[in-house]
């Protein structure tokens, strides 16, 4: 996985924090990496464990990588800096 | 509003509005069948630039007390690499009939099992990315 520009991540150089977004919900990290579910439950997810974190390759954009909740995400490298959170499960009839 | 959206139930109809404002201004009932809408959204995203856009959401007139259930398209969808989405589709089934005189020809037959159950109208926004994600996985 390549690691990515500031503005491709979350990475502040200035204050040395890793400033993500879920949604509109803005999330600051001290460590390059947390879990999926540290990073829902940050952003008021109150079960994470039923959905998948999505992280996207710009604001508003596309999905390019999903983990679930116990899934470790690195902040430091390419497009993980903008996140949704999407409901998991699913079945078929 | 359409004379078919008239008549639905206030929570499914603040669902619409959310639809409209956040994903897709064009989102309509085209048709509503055995207590379920179908929610034509011509922004749905699937896997290939090439693909006809679009598809109906089969919302039931519940929602979001109760789940969704099924995906009808036009097309058979594509997988991202090659080859279409196989899983639960279903050719020309009679859950298309309700929308076959605007070209319904696929029923994906995915239900909402294991899913957090939606809560609130503006949950709508968190179903179409159910959907997306389905078709991506194939």
């Amino acid at each position: 996985m390549a690691t990515g520009t500031e503005q491709e991540t979350g990475k502040d150089a200035s204050q040395g924090t890793f400033v993500i977004f879920v949604g509109d919900i803005q999330e600051k990290w001290d460590q390059s990496t947390v879990t999926a579910k540290q990073i829902m439950e940050k952003a008021g997810v109150a079960e994470p464990d039923k959905f998948v974190l999505e992280a996207l390759n710009h604001k508003g954009g596309d999905p390019v990588a999903e983990f679930n909740s116990n899934d470790p995400v690195d902040l430091s490298v390419k497009d993980r800096k903008f996140f949704r959170v999407t409901p998991g499960g699913g079945g078929r009839s | 509003m359409s004379d078919l959206e008239s008549g639905l139930p206030q929570p499914f109809l603040d669902a619409l509005r959310c639809l409209r404002e956040k994903k897709d201004a064009e989102a309509r009932v085209d048709a509503v069948s055995d207590n379920f809408a179908y929610v034509w959204m011509g922004k749905l995203a699937k896997n290939n630039g090439s693909e006809p856009t679009g598809g109906w959401l089969r919302l039931p007139l519940a929602f979001p007390h109760a789940n969704p259930h099924g995906l009808i398209t036009r097309e058979a969808l594509k997988r991202a690499a090659e080859g279409e989405v196989a899983d639960a589709h279903h050719v020309g089934h009679d859950m298309c009939k309700p929308v076959a005189a605007l070209g319904a020809a696929h029923y994906y037959s995915w239900t909402w099992e294991n899913s957090p159950p939606p809560r609130a109208p503006e949950d709508i926004m968190g179903v179409v990315q159910w959907y997306e994600r389905r078709i991506r996985k194939g």
